[in-house]
């Protein structure tokens, strides 16, 4: 296993070295700058040449990269022009508010997708189970605004359950104490969070049913089933643990979402969340701001792959050695 | 027995989120406080380098100018001005100086008197070429300098007898707290914390800014010309204007302030707690002609000459495409101006829609429409890129409109949606056919010449970006922007609008009807054209606490 580990973090470190590199030239190759990406006519081509210089962005993309790596190792992520604060105060801003978002969601999600995703495939064949089909399918098929927006209007405004967007009520949360602040973030999330896990879990359900499904004609399945385990039995013990590669793998992909959030639920709930951070810093050709993030994100689509990785060599031992 | 158990809990936990959800989602009641969809975060809450309408609706309540424009909008000479910081003010003898008498009672919100010596720091920043401001530039041009005769009295001496010379200080110079600014350096105030949380002297005190939640201030209890009606007012960040709406109808905004689609007006009429309101507005969009290839200069190819912009601004039937673009919430301008402009003029006279006349035009001048119904001179297609920013949905379809409507005469427009980094880049280098500009200008009318004139070439803060030259408007602008009264300026504005509209230097296509909605818990008075947000101090909402003493003390001196 510590071989395994070790060579997972070499990999690791040459990617991470990669992916930094890449993203610097690709964002300095691409035309522009973060002054040429104000739409205001009136910033004259001089005015914008003399703040690229006092910025320093005049300087050959090499010099610039050095001294961002520096910079980046002394813990200074640099100034991001698009939300006019320092890069850190941006990140400490979004990354909790979307971690409150994405952590319940994705968890919510994936476990609800297992479990339904299980339930279809022991009943597969029956009505209920083409009708959760067909639900899944749909929930899949529409784009992810559409079931925001319709979110928005049925709880928001027909049935008045949930606010209509935001993270907190902006009149009285500060004067709510400290529990009635947690209960006003919690009513502020239960709907975008519970948008955001109803279509994982329908995405997830579906490579779930089809992987129980694949199982439940193994001869380890008849065997149980011919030793009088029940089915119930047969499939959580069995069934279950043995389809669960394919969504290990997919819960390794998603990790990284819950730090870079979901564009289309901030923009739709208008949660502040990291998604429309993002975009809005490569927009702007923030380059500070877009480094910092793919870095981050790097760093955790990393950790979380060789975590999947080592829990997926732990239920299927196989892997490991074919690793 | 435990899974009745945890069925029962997780039941019980459903039941208590609803209850809280739904006790969340009534309206309370939010007393003196106004809350204000907008679509994102101020860039900056420092008037100086700020950019962006979010900062202005901030800022404008945080900090007071010496005085306010009239809603005439008049920017000749001081008519019409209503005295906010500057208590008064006298002119000289000869016009070239007025000296400013500040309000004793004014002071900053951390309780320090605003003196003389912060309108002088204030002009120091703005004209500073690290601040690069294009206001303090304009400003510039025009003032001589500064002198303070004593804590609360200045003098500010003018270099050239401008008509707009009072209008070019005034509307521009926000005064800046010298004790709390005086000590950063110029090219750290960007930076500085103070531009995220500024102390102002105006209506309303900073309270806080979440980046992408709310921007908060609250009223001065003792402010100097009598206290806002409101106690608070949030604007909280919605960057989806469908949820934006949807929020005002869940009770949980007040208003909007940025334009509404034709649909969401509609939708708002079948509700009965919310109103339309019409917001006053200087935007119009028009399409701008190159006047030049590439950044040598040399003339463009197609677009120098003055027949084929005619024929091409003919072919467009500029009223169709407003209405089909936002149906009744827009007209066509009547030029290179708004309508709220003093300087507007209905009775310019404008080329017609007639493409038969286009048609003719284009044959004459040797371009021949081929097999396929397009035209080409010598092998060259006649084709035209319409460039606008990827950003704009509206510039999209207004471009695709184009598209159609030139197809008819035979002319192809290539449209071409490039993100704001490359079109700012291509404009900046003249390469570029004709590209779809959205502006909103100030009230005055000489901001024309930034446009237009040949003098912009080689302005720093121009906006003459397709380098349109015709010495007969140059004049026109010129005699327009020295007149010294408004009648005689009026006219010399028309001849350069007509000029222009004869030399089809645009095809100005668009100018909005911003309508907005409001709660009809909140009375709003009269509205400014050009800044709705600026009369906010005198906006009521119903639940209010009782007047505070300072109350009754008259709104304005």
């Amino acid at each position: 296993m510590r071989g395994f580990l070790l060579a997972r973090a070499r990999q690791a470190a040459l990617v991470l070295v990669a992916v930094v590199s890449l993203t610097f030239a690709l964002a300095h190759a691409a035309p522009g700058d973060p002054f040429w990406a104000i739409e205001d006519p009136q910033l004259s081509t001089a005015e914008r040449d003399r703040l690229r210089s006092e910025w320093g962005y005049d300087l050959p993309v090499w010099k610039q990269y050095v001294t961002w790596l520096g910079n980046f190792a002394t813990g200074d992520f640099g100034w991001s022009h698009s939300r006019g604060q320092p890069v850190v105060a941006v990140l400490r801003d979004a990354v909790p508010n979307t971690l409150i978002l994405m952590v319940p969601a994705v968890l919510i999600g994936v476990l609800f997708g297992v479990a339904l995703g299980t339930w279809q495939a022991a009943r597969d064949g029956r009505a209920t189970a083409r009708a959760a089909d067909a639900a899944t399918l749909t929930f899949v098929s529409i784009p992810d605004f559409v079931v925001a927006l319709l979110a928005l209007s049925v709880f928001a405004l027909q049935w008045q359950v949930a606010p209509a967007s935001g993270m907190v009520d902006p009149v009285f949360h500060d004067s709510m104490p400290a529990l009635g602040r947690v209960l006003d973030v919690a009513s502020h999330l239960w709907l975008p969070a519970g948008t955001l896990a109803l279509l994982i879990a329908a995405a997830v359900s579906r490579y779930q049913r089809v992987a129980v499904l694949g199982v439940l004609h193994e001869l380890y399945i008849q065997t149980a089933r011919a030793k009088g385990a029940s089915e119930r039995i047969t499939i959580l013990r069995h069934a279950v643990p043995n389809a669960l590669g394919p969504v290990i793998a997919i819960g390794g992909l998603l990790f990284p979402t819950m730090f870079a959030g979901a564009v289309f639920v901030e923009k739709i709930f208008a949660w502040p969340g990291m998604g429309l951070t993002i975009v809005d810093a490569v927009a702007g050709r923030d380059y500070a701001l877009v480094q910092a993030i793919v870095v981050t994100g790097t760093v955790l689509v990393l950790v979380a792959n060789t975590a999947a990785d080592v829990i997926a060599s732990i239920v299927n031992p196989r892997t490991r050695l074919e690793a | 027995m435990r899974s009745r158990f945890v069925r029962s809990a997780a039941l019980a936990a459903i039941a208590a989120l609803a209850v809280l959800a739904s006790s969340c989602a009534v309206d309370r009641g939010r007393g003196g406080t106004l809350v204000i969809s907008t679509a994102g975060d101020p860039d900056l809450l420092f008037p100086p380098m700020q950019r962006q309408q979010q900062a202005r609706e901030v800022t404008d309540l945080l900090f007071d100018k010496l005085a306010e424009i009239g809603s005439d909008l008049n920017t000749i000479g001081d008519a019409g001005w209503t005295p906010r910081l500057a208590r008064g003010w006298e002119w000289s003898l000869d016009s070239m100086e007025v000296t400013f008498h500040l309000e004793p009672r004014a002071r900053w919100h951390d309780s320090v008197p605003v003196r003389a010596s912060d309108v002088l720091f204030a002009y120091s920043v703005y004209t500073d070429p690290a601040i690069g401001s294009s206001d303090g530039a304009l400003m510039a041009s025009m003032i001589d300098s500064l002198t303070v005769r004593d804590s609360v009295t200045f003098t500010v001496w003018y270099g050239q007898a401008r008509p707009e010379r009072f209008y070019s200080f005034v509307y521009w110079l926000v005064p800046l707290p010298e004790h709390l600014l005086g000590s950063v350096p110029r090219d750290s105030l960007r930076t500085s914390a103070f531009t995220r949380a500024p102390v102002g002297n105006g209506p309303f005190r900073f309270v806080r800014w979440e980046p992408r939640q709310r921007v908060e201030v609250e009223a001065v209890r003792d402010y100097y010309l009598g206290a806002a009606r409101l106690d608070r007012v949030i604007w909280t960040i919605v960057p989806d204007g469908q949820t934006a709406v949807q929020r005002m109808f869940a009770g949980e905004a007040d208003f909007i302030g940025v334009p509404l689609s034709p649909a969401e007006v509609a939708e708002i009429s079948n509700h009965s707690q919310i109103r339309s309101v019409r917001l006053g507005s200087t935007q119009y969009t028009y399409l701008q002609f190159n006047m030049v290839d590439g950044p040598a200069s040399r003339p463009h190819p197609i677009l120098s000459n003055r027949e084929l912009r005619r024929a091409l601004t003919m072919a467009v039937d500029r009223e169709a495409v407003a209405r089909n673009l936002v149906d009744s919430l827009a007209r066509v301008p009547l030029g290179p101006l708004a309508r709220v402009q003093w300087s507007a003029d209905s009775s310019l006279r404008q080329l017609p829609f007639d493409r038969d006349e286009a048609a003719r035009i284009l044959d004459s001048l040797g371009w021949v429409a081929g097999r396929d119904g397009m035209r080409s001179r010598g092998g060259q297609r006649l084709r035209i890129g319409v460039a606008f920013p990827a950003s704009s949905s509206q510039r999209q379809r207004l471009a695709t409109l184009l598209q159609e409507q030139w197809r008819a005469v035979g002319v192809n427009a290539e449209i071409e949606r490039l993100e704001i980094s490359a079109m700012m880049s291509r404009i900046g280098t003249a390469q570029f056919d004709a590209v779809l500009m959205t502006v909103a200008p100030a009230p005055s009318p000489s901001g024309i010449r930034q446009t237009w004139s040949t003098a912009a070439h080689s302005m720093s803060n121009g906006l003459n970006l397709g380098k349109y030259s015709n010495p007969a408007i140059d004049a026109s602008i010129d005699s327009a922007v020295s007149a010294s009264s408004i009648d005689a300026a009026r006219a010399h504005y028309r001849a350069a609008y007509q000029g222009l509209l004869d030399d089809a230097a645009a095809i100005w296509l668009l100018e909005p009807i911003v309508v907005g909605a409001v709660n009809g818990r909140v009375t709003l008075p009269m509205l400014r054209t050009d800044a709705w947000w600026t009369s906010i101090p005198g906006w009521r909402v119903s639940g209010e606490p009782p007047p505070a003493v300072s109350d009754t003390a008259p709104r304005t001196p």
